[in-house]
């Protein structure tokens, strides 16, 4: 209670404000309450229209401006997306122009909070502290900010967000009723940013309303709305009676955005700035200035002699300057820059679609004979062969966005020459990619893979000719014997990356800006989600596809690396793939259960999905000297690093003996020593026929003595606990009597 | 009284007697000529069969359309395969595909001073599939040439069978072969004798083709960029296809 009357003597005290406030037009009074009001509407904590839609800002579904934004290329049907996602907004723009058309521009004066808010704040700082924008050329900076919001940041890649203050301002509300994000965004880049524009184009701005005049987009719309309805008789607009304005120019000191211009010492009012915010009307007295419509009925009450007696006030909306002067100053400037912002607007959206549609996805008309169904013909060799590619397949590929001659370089002339249409998968195509901007290549897989077990395997010439002489005479797999053209999204994961993609909008969307990034980028990220869980079973598969088909196995021969000789594969190469269904890590796998391993988990446990190597080459992760290390990956047996655990290593993961017998039999090699078992019964066996030969031997030449339990270890034991007989005498004995005697 | 007469006219239709198709009728007066005995000899003593690999162990890269299976075949798979072309390098895959759309007598069997019809026939007698039409002539509306499943082809098949390597078979096979082919034309039309403005060999509109569909035939890029072929060994630009 004290606080508060010490608030109101202070207030009392200060008369300097309550002058202020006393001053202020009654009608303006109802102005600021108006807009105190919205911000309770549409800001936190309340934020009661945005709440309406399930939305607590204005960004978003609310977003009144984002979605007239242009990209190059752009077709009605990606306006239609953009206004469906933010179709609240859409609404509440469409509702503002439709009210500026017929009362003038009463959103932004009386209703827009994000406006409102700085010039209330403005208000009631010290003039002395602002900054005067008003007389700056506001109408062409305006527009010519305009253009480049609309075409040029969303081409640029730059985003719209980065300067738009209807984030800053809600989010400053946010921040002071409580919310942690309001005060995150505020000192993120963004923030800072809209921040300081808060600060030097609001609240220390001349009345506040700087960005409204300048950068505001949804303003420049209205401003054009605005002066398009002012010509029109019955629309309410801030006209000006040019027979009762005495030059006095206090309406245009006051004008908040700048509109009124004092030319011969009348008020001019320039309809693109004005917002009709009625305070000129407030402030003049001579009622020379007005908000309304014109009278249907503008002739005067009575004419004699040509002369208009008791004459109807002549409000005048938009005064039309007509210097006297010839040459250069007669030329109306703002026209002729708002016509070249124009003109080059309209130029850009042409060029940028012309070259959208340039962008073919068959540049060099390969599809023409390609995509006929039946382009069949059996070679001499009595292969089928089909020059028949589905596009609609090949479009919605890995390759889709590749056309056909990044990959068939020299094709140039029909009939193909077959060396020319040779593919090399070393090579850069004219794609980027997308996280670096470099060309896209699969160099490095390559080189990765030529170094490889497998590195004798094809990766370049791939012709469609020559499959056969693949299929027949590569022991190695090529490139594409693994990787075929497979769709760019796998149709079982379809539905998933639908409803993930349709959020990038949203989420990802509600940052970067621009359909193109969402389509190109947003789906490229999705996708790396989405299949960046590869299922383990499905890369078994791949290796399967060799090494599991025994004929194919049986033929392999090995090089040597260090003697170049080549011998031919054992037993357990042959039986690897079912020798590995055996063992746990296959087993889990089979059941769908996660923590099982697959084949590449063990053979390149790292990135390099390519770099398997042979278990005998000393960079292989399957080497003996590496085991612990790939056992360890990926958190599974992480204690085998430790040296005392690495007996744990020497578990035979292809271990042939869980292998059923009838697997065995197909085999030509008869004993195999590799595996501990065999070892076991090469020495053991022999061993036992030796004891059981020599025992029978011994036992003829032996003469037959007492029987007596005799066994070469533990027999004194036995004889002593068990039977109870007295050890023999012997070296023991024989020391405790010597002891004896001598004590 | 007009559907009367259509009703009628109908029903007689399905008492007719069925006459021989055009091509059995022809191939039955065909004579043999000695010069061409020989030739057709050599043929068959020079031909090897090729048995036909598809499914290799590498896959093709790119996802290719299947080749078309049709119930019914026609009379010329009984020997030839389903892409029969394969000796003009340049034509070979676009002669094949063809095939789908085209029955091999409509380009192979234009007996002159007889007016022949032309008119879709269907491939598939399964009425649950999609039907595989293909342009046929008529005569008499009577197919010129039937499908592999009659009696003329039952009893070519077996004749062609006879393993036999003597000389008395041989000459056999190569005159049966040679009557085949004498009322057939080795060479089909060029691409241009249809794909044109005007005299077509067909006509396009009584087999039901739209006036778009008609438009897109007759100024098709393919066999007009074909058309600047002058010479054999003659390769042309691939940016001339896109003019």
């Amino acid at each position: 209670m004290e606080n508060f009357v010490w608030y109101v003597m202070s207030l009392k005290n200060n008369m300097n404000l309550l002058q202020k406030i006393k001053n202020i037009p009654k009608e303006q009074k109802y102005r600021y309450l108006f807009i105190i009001a919205s911000c309770l509407l549409f800001f936190a904590p309340f934020a009661f229209i945005p709440g309406a839609v399930g939305n607590d800002d204005l960004c978003g579904k609310m977003c009144m401006r984002r979605f007239f934004l242009y990209f190059p290329g752009m077709s009605l049907d990606d306006l239609n997306t953009n206004i469906s996602i933010a179709w609240m907004g859409v609404i509440l723009l469409a509702s503002i122009f439709i009210t500026t058309f017929f009362y003038g521009r009463l959103w932004c004066s009386y209703i827009c909070p994000v406006g409102g808010f700085p010039e209330l704040v403005s208000r009631s700082l010290n003039d002395r502290w602002k900054i005067e924008y008003r007389s700056l050329p506001q109408v062409p900076i305006r527009y010519g900010y305009f253009a480049v919001y609309i075409l040029l940041m969303p081409t640029l890649g730059i985003s719209a967000c980065t300067l738009c203050n209807f984030i800053t301002v809600p989010r400053l509300f946010e921040s002071f009723s409580g919310g942690i994000r309001g005060f995150a965004f505020i000192f993120s880049t963004i923030g800072l940013v809209n921040l300081a524009l808060l600060l030097l184009l609001g609240f220390f701005a001349s009345k506040g309303r700087a960005y409204c005049q300048f950068l505001c987009p949804i303003g420049a719309m209205d401003g054009l709305i605005n002066r398009l309805g002012a010509k029109l008789r019955f629309t309410r607009r801030i006209r000006v009676e040019r027979n009762r304005c005495t030059g006095c120019n206090i309406c245009a000191r006051n004008c908040m955005t700048g509109a009124i211009k004092m030319v011969d010492k009348i008020a001019v009012v320039d309809q693109l700035s004005c917002m009709s915010c009625n305070e000129c009307v407030n402030v003049c007295d001579w009622h020379a200035i007005d908000w309304l419509a014109l009278p249907p009925n503008n002739q005067p009450k009575r004419k004699k002699k040509g002369i208009d007696f008791h004459p109807l006030p002549e409000w005048e909306a938009v005064h039309i300057e007509k210097p006297e002067t010839k040459g250069l100053k007669s030329v109306n400037w703002q026209r002729v820059i708002l016509g070249v912002i124009l003109g080059l607007s309209i130029s850009f959206i042409l060029i940028t679609q012309v070259q959208a549609k340039q962008r073919q996805t068959d540049p060099d008309g390969c599809f023409i004979c390609h995509a006929q169904e039946g382009l069949e013909y059996i070679d001499n060799k009595g292969v089928l062969r089909n020059s028949t590619i589905n596009q609609q397949h090949y479009l919605s590929s890995l390759h889709g966005s590749v056309p056909c001659k990044d990959c068939h370089r020299k094709i140039k002339d029909f009939p193909h020459k077959v060396e020319n249409g040779e593919v090399d998968c070393s090579e850069s195509c004219h794609l980027e990619e997308p996280s670096e901007g470099e060309a896209y290549t699969h160099k490095k897989p390559t080189e990765v893979f030529e170094k490889s077990t497998h590195g004798e395997g094809w990766s370049k010439g791939f012709t469609g000719g020559n499959r056969l002489e693949e299929s027949e005479k590569q022991q190695n797999p090529s490139c594409r014997l693994c990787h075929s053209n497979s769709l760019y999204i796998d149709p079982e994961k379809m539905p998933e990356f639908k409803t993930a993609f349709s959020h990038t909008e949203t989420e990802c969307g509600s940052c970067h800006k621009g359909k193109t990034w969402l389509n190109r980028f947003g789906g490229h990220i999705l996708r790396r989600f989405l299949s960046a869980q590869q299922n383990k079973e499905d890369e078994n598969k791949m290796c399967d596809n060799c090494h599991a088909d025994k004929e194919r196995m049986k033929k392999i021969e090995i090089k040597d690396k260090e003697t170049q000789k080549k011998h031919k594969v054992d037993k357990k190469f042959i039986l690897a793939s079912d020798s590995y269904a055996m063992s746990l890590h296959g087993r889990l796998l089979a059941n769908d259960n996660e923590d099982g391993v697959s084949c590449i988990d063990c053979h390149t446990p790292g990135k390099e999905k390519h770099a398997i190597q042979n278990h005998m080459d000393i960079s292989s992760s399957t080497h003996k000297e590496n085991l612990s290390k790939t056992c360890s990956a990926s958190g599974c047996h992480q204690f085998t690093e430790k040296y005392i655990n690495s007996g744990f290593t020497n578990t035979d993961m292809h271990d042939l003996d869980f292998i059923p017998v009838y697997e065995k039999i197909i085999t030509n090699e008869i004993l195999n020593f590799n595996t501990g078992w065999k070892v076991f019964l090469v020495i053991v066996v022999p061993v036992i026929i030796l004891l059981i030969s020599g025992s029978l031997i011994w036992s003829l030449f032996s003469k037959q003595g007492k029987s007596v339990i005799f066994s070469i270890f533990g027999g004194n034991h036995f004889q002593k606990h068990i039977i109870g007989r007295k050890p023999k005498s012997g070296i023991k004995k024989s020391k405790k009597i010597i002891k004896q005697q001598k004590g | 009284m007009k559907y009367l007469i259509y009703t009628l006219l109908l029903f007689l239709s399905a008492f007719s007697v069925k006459a021989t198709p055009l091509y059995i009728q022809q191939v039955k007066l065909s004579s043999v000529n000695e010069k061409k005995l020989q030739e057709a000899l050599k043929q068959i003593k020079e031909h090897s069969e090729v048995s036909l690999k598809d499914n290799l162990f590498v896959s093709p890269f790119h996802k290719q359309t299947k080749s078309e299976s049709t119930d019914k075949q026609s009379f010329c798979n009984v020997c030839h395969k389903k892409q029969p072309h394969s000796l003009d390098k340049r034509k070979r895959s676009f002669l094949n595909m063809h095939t789908r759309y085209v029955s091999c007598e409509t380009c192979h069997f234009i007996p002159k001073n007889t007016q022949l019809k032309y008119k879709w026939l269907n491939f598939n007698s399964d009425s649950n599939k999609i039907p595989a039409k293909r342009i046929t002539p008529f005569y008499n509306n009577e197919a010129v040439l039937t499908f592999s499943d009659n009696k003329f082809a039952e009893q070519v098949k077996e004749n062609w069978a006879n393993e036999n390597q003597d000389k008395k078979t041989t000459i056999e096979k190569a005159k049966l072969k040679l009557r085949l082919h004498t009322p057939l034309n080795a060479e089909g039309p060029e691409c241009l004798d249809c794909h044109n403005n005007k005299n077509q060999l067909l006509d396009l509109e009584s087999l039901k083709f739209s006036r778009k569909d008609i438009k897109k035939l007759q100024q098709h890029a393919i066999p007009r960029f074909f058309s600047r072929f002058s010479k054999e060994d003659q390769s042309l630009r691939m940016t001339d296809l896109l003019q």
